[in-house]
């Protein structure tokens, strides 16, 4: 038996500031990205051209309260999802007798993230950096290789598990497992369905032909589900291309090399400070040679200028009015804090400069093959664990210097 | 079914390369000027807020809008072919195989990507560049091809190849850069121009017919309200119908005003 309990204040601040809805829990249409598509192709939809996004979502992926997914032919919908977890993330918090717990979504998440994952829940515009929003499929510390490729469950475990320091995203180390495998579901849910909702906007922007054509001829409230189903058929390789990454996301896990012997020897550390502020990593020009990151740039993240032109920025009001969050300026990151989001190990940090951060300006090392000539000017993987050793020694210096093992430190702000 | 759609279901890479079209097949060529309709337009210095030593002997200049000062005329207007809902882009023509494993180079040059804008078929190979004395990386924000963001040395070179038709033309930028832009439109049929300083663009052996042609600049978006012979013409989503003939078929001087381009 499933029963409500109280959810406390979250649950009062998202019914205040979930006003525009009908219901109290809907997802939200991604007003900001219409907005943008239409600006950038000077088109605007329709009223009906908008609904119909609005319902074919609800169609294949339900409501808040009622998650679903459909099957497709070519992709097992179901290995990526599992609709039981998803539907203890979802709906209204609540707990069964023998302690399962129901709404975990709702209950942990929500405030930050939103019902509808676009990072703008009640308490959203008071965060730095904001939370993240989960439509774009774009996650930032994933072990998957290259930008766009998803992350693992696993990936989305850790991090839950270890939470983001140095953000409000916290450690959710303490949750029952089958709530945080639930919670990984429920996100993978959210992201799939936001970019999904974004295919189907550049869709209507860009191949309707006028205001009275439709992306599918059906009546939504009055056709069967069968024959709604048959229509949308011809829309569905849309989901076949956003899902397919998720199926694939454990083939494209990259290997970190074992730590080479020495790895973090003075000699180490001295080869990484030098690639640091060298032409062909080039970190220093946004972290400074001393990882400091008090370098004179101005940049915004991915999410940030979708929305927002740094060199046109009185245009953002009309996305603020749509509830579009105010631009923050990305920070480059001050590596003496030692702080790590995507984790302080070794690995984690080597991963991090391989792939670069998605979504921010944070780009990948340049990487060249074990069989690639000498004149070749990019990185080897022996040169990344230099990178790392320098990285971590940047944080952790004061302590390195203090025991003798690096002779020769001259970082400065120590 | 979509173009979009068909090409994310079937992959649609290199639609017929090699193959014979139709025999007696005929061809034309399209070619279009765009120009300026307001007064000269003279572009404004970009503000340099990274690398100063380097970048700042350079004049860079915003290049949303290129105006060429002799002739008016605008750079970077990309037109390409454009399929509806079901539509399948016609045979190449076979001039266009000796093309189409090209190698196609953005660089870094002078604090810019030069060119500004870009074509490329799904075919081709994109050489991301160096050519300055300072680090770079190149950013690509794609929809359909994974986006990337690489880090190029000075004086260095990648190769990277984008394998599925874009919509729209991504927009490449610079990290460590952020006043750097340019674009790459990638499509899996040739059928595609952006226009050079003095505004012109052809595209060459269209297959005789009635086509659609789609008209893009960063600035105004579609191009959909202009003026030709002194007519205003609509194009409705930067749409454009034409009539492909053999020889020469000159959609003519279009004139696009200063409107458009308004924030
Ligand atoms: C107090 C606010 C807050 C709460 C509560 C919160 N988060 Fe976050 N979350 C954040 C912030 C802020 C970020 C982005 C940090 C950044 O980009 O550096 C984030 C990022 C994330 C990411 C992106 C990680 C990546 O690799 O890019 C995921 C996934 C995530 N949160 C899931 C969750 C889940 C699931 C819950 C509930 C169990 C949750 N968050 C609760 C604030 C919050
Ligand atoms: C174009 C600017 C830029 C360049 C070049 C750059 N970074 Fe970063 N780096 C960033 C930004 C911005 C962040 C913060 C990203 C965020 O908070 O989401 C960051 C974050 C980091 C982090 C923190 C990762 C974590 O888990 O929190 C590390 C470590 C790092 N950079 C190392 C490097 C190294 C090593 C290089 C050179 C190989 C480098 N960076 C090059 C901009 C850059």
């Amino acid at each position: 038996m499933r029963k409500a309990t109280e959810f406390g204040v979250g649950l009062t601040l998202l019914l205040v500031a979930g006003g525009c809805g009908m219901s109290r829990y809907e997802f939200e249409p991604n007003r900001v990205y219409l907005r943008a598509q239409e600006n950038i192709t000077r088109v605007e939809l329709s009223p009906v051209q908008r609904q119909d996004i609005q319902d074919i979502l609800a169609f294949w992926f339900g409501t808040p309260d009622e998650p679903r997914f459909p099957a497709l032919a070519d992709v097992p919908m179901d290995e990526i999802l599992d609709l039981e977890l998803l539907q203890a993330a979802a709906g209204p918090v609540g707990s069964e007798e023998d302690g399962t717990n129901f709404g975990v979504y709702r209950r942990n998440c929500a405030v930050c993230h939103g019902i509808t994952g676009d990072g703008i829940g009640p308490a959203g515009a008071f965060l730095n950096p904001y939370a993240r929003d989960f439509r774009r499929g774009l996650f930032k510390y994933t072990s998957t290789l290259g930008p766009m490729t998803p992350p693992t469950d696993q990936d989305l475990r850790l991090l839950l598990e270890r939470g983001m320091p140095g953000t409000s995203m916290p450690s959710y180390q303490l949750l029952a497992d089958r709530d945080l495998d639930a919670l990984v579901q429920y996100v993978k849910y959210l992201a799939i369905r936001g970019s999904v909702e974004r295919a189907l906007i550049v869709e209507s922007v860009d191949h309707l032909r006028d205001a009275d054509d439709r992306l599918v001829d059906v009546d939504f409230d009055r056709d069967s589900p069968e024959r709604i189903a048959a229509a949308l058929a011809e829309l569905t390789p849309l989901i076949s291309f956003l899902a397919r990454p998720w199926l694939d996301a454990p083939s494209r896990v990259v290997e970190v090399p074992p730590r080479p012997e020495g790895w973090d020897s003075s000699e180490a550390v001295a080869r990484g400070r030098e690639l640091f502020a060298g032409q062909v990593a080039n970190c220093a020009t946004c972290h400074g040679d001393d990882g400091r990151g008090d370098v004179d740039t101005v940049d915004y993240d991915d999410w940030t200028k979708e929305y927002f032109d740094p060199q046109n920025p009185r245009r953002v009001h009309e996305y603020l009015a749509l509830g579009a969050l105010k631009p923050r300026e990305m920070v480059t990151r001050n590596l003496q804090w030692g702080i790590f989001r995507g984790g302080s190990e070794p690995e984690d940090v080597y991963q991090r400069i391989f792939h670069g951060i998605p979504g921010t300006p944070m780009p990948a090392a340049p990487i060249k093959d074990a069989d690639a000539p000498a004149t070749d000017l990019r990185l080897t993987t022996d040169d990344l664990w230099d990178l790392v050793a320098y990285v971590l020694f940047l944080s952790s210096s004061g302590d390195l210097v203090a025991n003798g093992s690096v002779a020769s430190s001259n970082v400065s702000g120590q | 079914m979509s173009r979009f759609l068909l090409a994310l279901v079937f992959g649609v890479c290199a639609v017929g390369m090699g193959s014979i079209p139709a025999v007696g097949q005929q061809y034309g060529d399209l070619t279009a000027t765009f120009v300026y309709g307001g007064d000269p337009f003279v572009a404004s210095p970009l503000k340099i807020t990274s690398d100063k030593e380097f970048c700042d002997r350079f004049e860079v200049l915003d290049e949303t809008l290129v105006v060429n000062p002799q002739n008016q005329g605008i750079a970077n207007v990309f037109v390409w072919l454009f399929l509806g809902r079901g539509e399948q882009a016609p045979e190449p023509h076979p001039s266009y195989a000796e093309t189409a494993e090209d190698k196609i180079l953005l660089d870094n040059l002078e604090c810019r990507f030069d060119p500004h804008a870009l074509v490329l078929r799904t075919t081709q190979t994109l050489i991301l560049g160096n050519s300055d004395a300072i680090g770079h990386n190149c950013k690509i924000d794609t929809f359909a091809n994974p986006p990337i963001n690489y880090t190029i040395p000075a004086g260095g070179q990648l190769e990277h190849q984008l394998k599925m038709p874009e919509r729209l033309p991504a927009r490449v930028s610079c990290s460590i850069h952020p006043w750097m832009s340019g674009w790459v439109l990638v499509k899996d049929n040739p059928y595609m121009a952006v226009s050079d300083a003095d505004g012109k663009l052809e595209i060459k052996n269209v297959p005789v017919g009635t086509w659609t042609f789609q008209v893009w600049q960063q600035r105004a978006g579609y191009v959909n309200q202009v003026t030709i012979d002194g007519q205003p013409v609509e194009w409705v989503r930067g749409r454009l119908e034409i009539e492909i003939n053999p020889g020469t078929n000159d959609v003519g001087t279009v004139v696009l005003a200063p409107e458009l381009f308004a924030d």
